[in-house]
C-alpha cells in the first residue's frame, strides 16, 4: 500500500510547503512565530534598555511613549487658593502624584469622611473604606486635606461625605481630579545646577512593573528564556524518544516489549511532582532558579510519547514490501533505517515537535508562575506573570503583557502544527492510495 | 414473469457528486428494472458508478449529491423521496466495518426488528438466533452475544446478511459482498445467497437481489440477468446466458476475454483507462479503447432501446436495422 | 479482562512504590541534614522528627521505617505549622480540591461533548469555525491567565453594576463555579477538539451507513451509534485530564485563595516544608496513578475492543 510513499517523500516536502502556503491559519501561525523569534533575538538591538534596571520614578506605569513629569523641589510652594473663596469641594493647587490638595467648606458640619475611587461612585452605599476621617471644630470654615497616599497619574474621584453628630451621612460631594505625574527633585539625581519645571521621562511602550523595570526589555529578555526552554527541551527529548522508539520497533520481540513497558512506566509518573522532587534533590530553595530542574524533569519524563509514536510507525514500516525487498538485496540495517524509515517517520516527528514546544513553554510558564521555575531578577514570561499577579487588580498590564506573549507563542505553534499535520496527513494519504 | 410490474424500476437515473476537484458525473442516464425474486448482477470495473447507483437507491449518498431520475419506483411506490425505503436492505463490501464495534452482533441484528417491526425483546432474540442459524452460524445463541472483532470475516459477512434479512426486505442490494473475503469464503457466501433466494421463493416471500461486483465470473453461475456498467452508463443488459454466449458490446466482450478459462494461456488485458467522469464524453464513452471503433462512435452517443438484450453500441444498433 | 486488570494494578503499584522511593531519596539527597539547615524549625518538632524518622539510623533502616509509616497512612508532622500532622492537612484540605476538581471535570467533559458534537454537526459551517476558534484560543491561553482574567472581569462587573460577586474564597456555590469553570476550560478545549475529530471519523464510518441502510431513525443513529463510539477516545483521555485538572488546581486554588490541598502543596514547596511535600507528593502520586488506572479499566468495560487485548 505504501510502496510509492517512499519514492514520494522527495515531493512530499514541496507539497507540504504548498499546502501550508494555502492554509491561512497555518500561515498566520508561521509568520507569528517568525516575528516572535525576531522580537526575542533582535529586540535587544532596537530596545537596549536594561531589563533589570529599577526606575523608581516610574513604578507600575501603564504603557506610554515618553512622559512629562513635574519636578517637585523641596522648597516649592504651590499656589494656594484663599480659604474664604472655597464654596465646594475643590483643589487648592494643581494635582500631581506627590500631593493632591483638597479643600471644602464645613457648612455647619464637623465630621467628614473622605473617599477616593477610580470610577465614579454610584451612591452612598458602595463607597467602601474611607481614605480619611476628618473632625474639625466649629471655628473652622474650610477643611484642607492633602492626599499623598500612593498616587498615580490618572483620574480619581474624591467624595466627601458630611456626617451628623450621630455619624450618619447627610450629604455627599464628588470631585473628579486629573492627577499629573510628578517626581521629587532628589530622585532625579541631577547635578547640572539647572532647575527645570518639567522634564521628559524615558518611554516605556509596555509600561513598567512594580519595581519600575521596563516591561518591554523584560519581555525580550524573558522571551529568550521561555523560548530557549521551549525549543531546547523538546528537541532533545523528542530526538531521544524517536531513537528509543525506532530501536524498540526495529529490534522487535522481547527487547521491544521490555523497552515499551519501561516507557509506559515512565509515562505514568506525575510530572510536576518530579520537578519538585528534583528541585529538592538539587538543594534548591524557594528563591533559587529552577531552570535546570525543569529541563532535567522535561528530559527524563517527556520522551515516551514520541517513542510510542515512532515505534508504532517503525513496526508498520518494517513489514512493508519495499523494506523486505531492500533487506533481500542485502541492504544494511543502518541503510534501511536511514533511507526507508527515517523519511517516513520524519513528518510525524516534526508534528510531535510542533506540539511539544508549546507544551514545554506552557510548563515553564506554569512552574514559574507558582514560583518553581525562573525567579527574579532573571525573567521569563511565566515569572513575569507571577510577579504581575500581585498587582493584577490595580495594574493588570503587568500580567496581561507576558500572558499575551505566552498565549501568542502557543497559539502560533498550535496553528502552524495543525496546518503541518493536516498537510502531512493529506500528502501521506494521497501517496498511499 | 414479464406481465407483473417489476419490483424495482429505474429510468434515466443520473447522479452528480460534487468533489473538491469538480463535479463528477458518476451515474449517467441509467435505466434498469428488477423483477420479484430475480437476481440482477451489476458488473463493471471500479469507479464505473455501480456502487453509487446502489447508494442512490438506498438513499445513502451524501446530501450534496444530485440525484435525478425520470421515473423510479419500488413496489410501484416512488423512490428517492429522501426517506428510508421499507423493503430494501443492503450488505457492504467490508464486513469488518459493517458492524458497530462496541455493540454485540445480536443487538445490531435485532435493531431493525425492534425499531421497525415492533418485536419485543424476547421475540427479537429468538428471531436473531433463527436468522443466524439460517446463515449456518453454529452456536447462534452464544455468537449473538459476541462483539464484531470476535468474528472472522466470512462469519461477519454471514451475520451481515442476517442483519439485512432482519429488515425483512424484498430487495437485497449486495455491494461487492465477497470482494474482501478469500476465495473459498467467497463461494460459501455466494452459495448462501442463492440458497436464500430459492428458500424465499418457495416460502412465497420472493427476495430479489441486486448483486454488484467487478467479477463477471463470480456471478455467471448465479445471476438471472446481468447489466454491464462502464463510465457511469449501463452499456449492456441481458439474460446471463445471452451476455456470456453472445455479448453485444465490445466492452463486455473484452471483459469476457479477460476471464481466465481452462483454455486461456494468457490473460487479455484491455488497454487504456476509462474517461474522466468530471468531463464525460458526448459520444460513446468506450470509443477510445474500442478495437472496432467507427467514425460515428466519436461523434454521437449511441441510443439504447429497451429490449430483452439491449446494448449501448453503434455496431449493435446497425446490426438490428 | 481480569488478567488485564491485574496487570494494570500491578504496574500501578510499582509506580506508586517508585514515586514514594524517589520522594524518599530526594529528601535525603538534600545537602546535609534536611533538618539541620532549617533554623526555623522549632525544637520540639525537630526532636519529634528526628525520633520519627530516626535520622541517626542508617539509610536502609530509615527507608524501611518510612515505608512502614506510609503503609499505615502516617506522613509525620508539618515543619512550619506546629503540631499539625500531614495526615490532618491532607484530610482537611483534599476534599475541597476534590470537589473543585469534580465540578471542573464534569464541566470539561460535558462541555467538550456538547461543543465537539456541535462543531462536527456543522462541519465547515460558521458554528464549527466559531467553536474551533474559541477552542484553539483556549488551548493557547495558560490556566493562570484565565484565572487572572476571570478575577479582573468579576472586579469590573462588581464596579460597573454594583454587584457583590465574590472574587475569591470558598464555601458558596458562586465561589465554586467560577474557579471550576476556569480550571476546566483548558481540558474542555482539548477534549472538545478530540470529540470533534472523533465525531467526524465516526460519521464517515461504514457502520453508520449500515445503520442508515437498516432504516434506523436519525436520533437513534446519533445517540446509540455515533455519540457512543465518538465519546470513547474522549473517555480514554480522562486519566490525563484528571492529572491536568489536579495540577491546574494548584494554580487556581492559589489565585482564588481556595483552601485546597493544592494551595498548601505550593506553599509547602515554597517554604520547604519537607514532611508536607513528602506526604502530599506520595498522596498525589498515588491518587493520580489510581485515577488513571480506574479510568483505563472503565474504558475497558465500555469498549469491548480493549477486552480483546486480554488475550495477548
Amino acid at each position: 500500500m505504501a510502496a510509492t510513499l517512499d519514492e514520494q517523500t522527495g515531493n512530499l516536502w514541496r507539497d507540504v510547503r504548498h499546502d501550508i502556503a494555502r492554509n491561512p491559519s497555518a500561515l498566520t501561525g508561521f509568520f507569528l512565530l517568525l516575528s516572535l523569534l525576531l522580537f526575542c533575538t533582535f529586540g535587544k538591538l532596537l530596545w537596549p534598555d536594561d531589563p533589570a534596571a529599577l526606575d523608581l520614578t516610574q513604578i507600575s506605569q501603564p504603557p506610554h511613549l515618553g512622559l512629562q513629569t513635574l519636578v517637585i523641589y523641596p522648597d516649592d510652594a504651590s499656589p494656594v487658593i484663599a480659604p474664604e473663596n472655597i464654596h465646594a469641594l475643590q483643589l487648592t493647587a494643581p494635582a500631581h502624584t506627590e500631593a493632591v490638595r483638597l479643600a471644602w467648606p464645613t457648612k455647619n458640619t464637623m465630621n467628614f469622611t473622605l473617599y477616593r475611587h477610580t470610577l465614579p461612585p454610584s451612591g452612598l452605599q458602595d463607597l467602601g473604606l474611607p481614605l480619611a476621617t476628618v473632625h474639625v471644630d466649629s471655628t473652622v470654615s474650610t477643611v484642607n486635606y492633602i492626599d499623598q497616599l500612593l498616587l498615580e497619574n490618572r483620574r480619581y474621584f474624591y467624595s466627601v461625605v458630611s456626617l451628623d453628630h450621630a455619624g450618619k451621612p447627610i450629604g455627599v460631594e464628588t470631585l473628579a481630579v486629573d492627577v499629573a505625574h510628578a517626581t521629587p527633585a532628589e530622585n532625579l539625581n541631577r547635578h547640572d545646577g539647572e532647575h527645570p519645571k518639567t522634564i521628559q521621562l524615558p518611554a516605556h511602550p509596555f509600561g513598567t512593573d512594580k519595581l519600575g523595570r521596563d516591561l518591554l526589555a523584560r519581555l525580550i529578555e524573558g522571551g529568550r528564556t521561555s523560548l530557549f526552554i521551549g525549543f531546547a527541551a523538546p528537541m532533545l527529548y523528542v530526538l531521544f524518544g524517536a531513537l528509543y522508539g525506532a530501536m524498540a520497533g526495529y529490534r522487535g520481540g522481547r527487547i521491544d516489549t521490555g523497552m515499551m513497558a519501561f516507557a509506559d512506566f515512565v509515562i505514568a509518573l506525575p510530572f510536576l511532582l518530579f520537578v519538585i522532587l528534583l528541585r529538592i534533590a538539587f538543594g534548591l530553595g524557594a528563591g533559587d532558579s529552577g531552570i535546570t530542574a525543569l529541563l532535567v524533569a522535561l528530559l527524563l519524563l517527556s520522551w515516551p510519547n514520541s517513542a510510542r509514536l515512532v515505534r508504532a510507525q517503525v513496526l508498520q514500516l518494517r513489514s512493508m514490501a519495499y523494506v523486505d525487498a531492500a533487506r533481500l538485496q542485502g541492504a544494511s540495517g543502518f541503510y534501511i533505517v536511514w533511507k526507508h524509515m527515517l523519511p517516513n517517520v520524519l513528518p510525524s516527528i516534526l508534528v510531535t515537535l510542533s506540539f511539544a514546544i508549546p507544551a514545554a513553554i506552557f510548563t515553564e510558564a506554569f512552574l514559574s508562575f507558582i514560583g518553581l521555575g525562573v525567579v527574579p531578577p532573571a525573567s521569563s514570561w511565566g515569572s513575569m506573570c507571577n510577579e504581575g499577579l500581585s498587582t493584577l487588580l490595580t495594574h493588570p498590564h503587568e500580567l496581561l503583557f507576558p500572558a499575551t506573549f505566552i498565549s501568542l507563542t502557543v497559539l502560533a505553534f498550535n496553528l502552524f502544527g495543525d496546518g503541518l499535520r493536516d498537510a502531512l496527513d493529506v500528502q501521506t494519504r494521497e501517496a498511499r492510495q | 414473469m414479464k406481465d407483473i410490474a417489476p419490483l424495482l424500476q429505474i429510468e434515466n437515473l443520473s447522479v452528480q457528486l460534487p468533489t473538491a476537484r469538480g463535479i463528477v458525473h458518476a451515474v449517467r442516464d441509467v435505466s434498469f428494472s428488477i423483477q420479484h425474486g430475480e437476481m440482477l448482477a451489476l458488473v463493471g470495473e471500479s469507479g464505473c458508478g455501480k456502487s453509487v447507483t446502489a447508494q442512490a437507491i438506498t438513499g445513502l449518498l451524501p446530501g450534496s449529491a444530485q440525484v435525478t431520475s425520470q421515473h423510479a419506483t419500488f413496489n410501484q411506490k416512488p423512490l428517492f423521496t429522501g426517506k428510508y425505503q421499507n423493503g430494501i436492505a443492503m450488505i457492504f463490501q467490508n464486513p469488518m466495518a459493517t458492524f458497530n464495534p462496541v455493540l454485540t452482533i445480536g443487538y445490531q441484528i435485532a435493531e431493525p426488528l425492534r425499531q421497525l417491526h415492533g418485536y419485543n425483546r424476547k421475540d427479537a432474540e429468538q428471531e436473531v438466533v433463527r436468522l443466524l442459524e439460517r446463515m449456518k452460524i453454529s452456536d447462534a445463541r452464544q455468537k449473538a452475544q459476541c462483539y464484531p472483532h470476535e468474528f472472522s470475516g466470512g462469519m461477519l459477512q454471514r451475520a451481515a446478511i442476517a442483519m439485512a434479512l432482519a429488515c425483512k426486505p424484498q430487495l437485497l442490494i449486495a455491494d461487492e459482498p465477497t470482494t474482501a473475503l478469500d476465495i473459498s469464503t467467497q463461494h460459501e457466501v455466494m452459495a448462501l445467497l442463492t440458497e436464500l433466494m430459492h428458500e424465499q421463493l418457495r416460502a412465497e416471500e420472493k427476495l430479489a437481489i441486486l448483486f454488484i461486483t467487478h467479477d463477471l465470473g463470480l456471478v455467471s453461475r448465479h445471476a438471472d440477468r446481468i447489466a454491464v456498467m462502464y463510465a457511469g452508463e449501463i452499456i449492456e443488459t441481458a439474460n446471463t446466458n445471452d451476455v456470456l454466449k453472445k455479448p453485444a458490446h465490445p466492452y463486455t466482450r473484452a471483459l469476457l476475454a479477460a476471464l481466465p478459462t481452462p483454455e486461456t494461456k494468457r490473460l487479455l488485458a484491455l488497454e487504456g483507462s476509462p474517461p474522466d467522469l468530471r468531463f464525460p464524453p458526448a459520444a460513446c464513452a468506450f470509443a477510445e479503447r474500442c478495437s472496432q471503433v467507427i467514425p460515428i462512435c466519436t461523434q454521437q452517443v449511441p441510443p439504447v432501446v429497451a429490449t430483452q438484450h439491449a446494448a449501448r453500441c453503434w455496431l449493435h444498433e446497425m446490426e438490428k436495422t | 479482562m481480569i488478567h488485564y486488570a491485574l496487570k494494570r494494578i500491578f504496574t500501578g503499584l510499582i509506580t506508586i512504590w517508585f514515586i514514594a522511593s524517589a520522594t524518599f531519596l530526594a529528601m535525603h539527597m538534600v545537602p546535609g541534614d534536611p533538618l539541620a539547615d532549617e533554623k526555623a524549625v522549632p525544637l520540639e518538632i525537630r526532636t519529634a522528627l528526628l525520633e520519627y524518622y530516626g535520622l541517626d539510623q542508617p539509610l536502609p533502616v530509615q527507608y524501611l521505617r518510612f515505608f512502614n509509616n506510609m503503609l499505615h497512612g502516617d506522613f509525620g508532622l508539618s515543619f512550619t505549622q506546629k503540631n499539625r500532622a500531614v495526615n490532618d492537612i491532607i484530610r482537611a484540605h483534599f476534599p475541597v480540591s476534590a470537589l473543585l476538581g469534580c465540578i471542573a471535570l464534569l464541566f470539561a467533559t460535558g462541555g467538550a461533548m456538547l461543543w465537539g458534537a456541535l462543531a462536527a454537526r456543522f462541519h465547515r459551517h460558521w458554528p464549527d469555525y466559531l467553536i474551533m476558534g474559541v477552542v484553539v484560543a483556549s488551548i493557547s491561553i495558560p490556566g493562570f491567565v484565565f484565572a487572572a482574567l476571570a478575577q479582573i472581569a468579576v472586579l469590573h462587573i462588581n464596579q460597573q453594576f454594583g454587584t457583590q460577586f465574590p472574587l475569591a474564597g470558598w464555601g458558596t456555590v458562586q465561589q465554586m463555579l467560577l474557579p471550576a469553570l476556569v480550571l476546566g476550560l483548558g481540558t474542555m478545549a482539548y477534549m472538545a477538539r478530540l470529540m470533534r475529530s472523533s465525531m467526524l471519523d465516526v460519521q464517515q464510518a461504514q457502520y453508520i451507513r449500515t445503520a442508515r441502510a437498516k432504516g434506523l431513525s436519525s436520533s437513534r443513529i446519533f445517540w446509540i451509534h455515533t455519540l457512543r463510539n465518538a465519546a470513547l477516545p474522549v473517555f480514554s483521555t480522562l486519566g490525563p485530564a484528571i492529572a491536568a485538572i489536579t495540577t491546574g488546581g494548584f494554580v487556581v486554588e492559589t489565585v482564588f485563595a481556595i483552601p485546597g490541598l493544592g494551595r498548601y502543596f505550593v506553599q509547602a514547596v515554597q517554604q520547604l516544608d519537607y514532611t508536607v511535600i513528602m506526604g502530599t507528593t506520595v498522596f498525589y502520586g498515588s491518587f493520580l496513578v489510581l485515577m488513571v488506572l480506574v479510568v483505563d479499566l472503565l474504558v475497558g468495560v465500555i469498549d469491548p475492543r480493549i477486552r480483546l487485548q486480554d488475550g495477548r
